[in-house]
């Protein structure tokens, strides 16, 4: 189903690293074209199909199951993670991946910077910035420049509540306070 | 002639279990790397004795709960008087590397103090027992809050292995308060089905009449508080369960099919109930 260039991202990806403590649901899989989903016992494998962002995304080779296949970097599935529109994991989920990973590969946190910066999205910026930061990361002043390049608000997660986080331009459901509390647990 | 029958290794066996259940081996695994890594840190000498296990790897194990966990969580108490134990890193680190622990773990990062009051191992690799990848868990550790019921020592059963073990984990009732808590300030579609399962399955009709007073006692210990003081907590849980159903059953992995969510939603109702008039302090 990777074949030939595709790869495992999302929750899944970061659950083969260890950076995700709850069993993924849907499997996310980036492949150069358009298939349906497919129901492999409890679990749904969702494709994406994105020649661009095969094009540029890091990945490795890592066992899955019995296989051999591409699974995104660390930096590249928590990427994934914040742009996609319906962001799977919770703020806290997110900044918990990101602080272990800073534990175990720093310099991938200093990528996930970098490839925010690349894509130029301000809103984009904003998620990964926020996250970084709460993650105990120093991001960037290119990245802050970014986030702040205009006057919108993203929201972060799901939203039933509006609490707004005016210095990276935010919009979380729980304080951030809250979030680091939940994210340390 | 015919072929000699292969002899069942206890990896054929786990494989052979995974199939019957319909579940990838690996999470088989993964619950049978749990109940071990239970068994090595209550086995260590200076902390085994003050570890209350909760969370979702011990409604697997203990409640027969069919949603997996990845993580191990636990809390530190010791004594009838529940005083509060400060668990060192270091000790954890020494369970997690005996000889019998090199068996089951290939790697653990250090432990590490999250915040005031907590550790955790954010990454332990495990062997497989059923000849796939290794596979990841995690672990934590608090000592942040006081138990409100005395724990129970409860016997849990490796399922590939068939070893059992012997741990202390929080009582069901408080787990489940816990877990009201949770799915009040995060609306989680998992933490419902927690809930659903725990009203459905685990907690006698007393039980829950005695919820209240723990959910109160659990929402006031909460730091830093989610809830706005003065919140209908009824109110609050309709909400959260309108939030919840949007996602259900989204990231709710289970041995079978996972229940409706009219099904969930009962069960939810009569917990609305159950939070008649108490407000969020």
């Amino acid at each position: 189903m990777l074949a030939p260039d595709g790869y495992l991202t999302g929750r899944a990806a970061l659950g083969l690293y260890g950076l995700d403590d709850q069993v993924a649901s849907e499997i996310d899989v980036v492949s150069n074209d358009h298939r349906r989903s497919v129901r492999y016992r409890q679990q749904t494998i969702c494709f994406v199909a994105s020649p661009a962002r095969i094009a540029r995304a890091r990945s490795r080779k890592r066992q899955i199951g019995s296989t051999i296949g591409r699974v995104a970097s660390p930096a590249q599935a928590l990427f994934d993670c914040l742009e996609d529109a319906g962001q799977p994991l919770m703020p806290s989920e997110v900044i918990r991946a990101m602080r272990t990973l800073g534990g175990v590969e720093p310099g991938q946190l200093g990528r996930l910077d970098a490839m925010a910066i690349k894509r130029g999205s301000p809103s984009l910026a904003r998620r990964v910035g926020y996250c970084l930061e709460g993650a105990g990361a120093e991001p960037s002043n290119r990245l802050r420049h970014l986030a702040r390049s205009n006057n919108d608000y993203t929201s972060l997660g799901r939203i039933w509540s509006r609490v707004l986080d005016s210095s990276w331009r935010v919009i979380t459901s729980t304080s951030k306070e809250a979030i680091l509390a939940e994210s340390a647990v | 002639m015919s072929p000699r029958p292969r002899p069942v290794t206890q990896r054929i066996a786990a494989r052979s279990l995974a199939d019957e259940l319909q579940i990838p081996a690996e999470h088989l695994d993964r619950a049978a790397a749990l109940t071990q890594i239970a068994s090595l840190l209550v086995s260590h000498p200076q902390m085994g004795d003050a570890l209350i296990f909760k969370g979702g790897a011990i409604m697997t194990t203990v409640d027969g709960s069919p949603r997996f966990s990845r993580d191990l969580d636990s809390v530190s108490i010791i004594g009838e008087a529940h005083a509060n134990k400060m668990i060192k890193a270091a000790w954890i680190d020494e369970a997690l590397s005996t000889p019998a622990a090199r068996r089951i773990v290939r790697y653990s990062t250090p432990a590490q103090s999250t915040r005031t009051k907590s550790l955790s191992v954010p990454i332990i690799t495990c062997h497989s027992l059923t000849g796939g990848p290794p596979i990841n868990i995690s672990l934590s550790v608090t000592w942040r809050e006081k138990l409100c019921l005395p724990p129970v020592a409860v016997t849990v059963t490796n399922e590939v292995t068939g070893a059992t073990y012997e741990i202390r984990v929080m009582q069901a009732i408080e787990r489940c308060a816990e877990k009201v808590r949770a799915f009040l300030e995060r609306r989680l579609p998992r933490d419902a089905y927690d809930l659903y399962y725990y009203l459905q399955a685990v907690l006698t009709p007393s039980d829950v009449a005695r919820l209240q007073p723990l959910i109160a006692t659990k929402l006031e210990a909460s730091d830093p508080r989610v809830l706005v003081t003065g919140l209908d907590l009824e109110q609050e849980c309709q909400a959260a369960c309108e939030t919840a159903a949007l996602d259900y059953p989204s990231n709710v992995v289970l041995r079978g099919a996972a229940p409706t969510w009219p099904e969930v939603q009962v069960e939810l109702d009569r917990l609305a109930r159950v939070l008649r008039g108490l407000v969020a302090p």
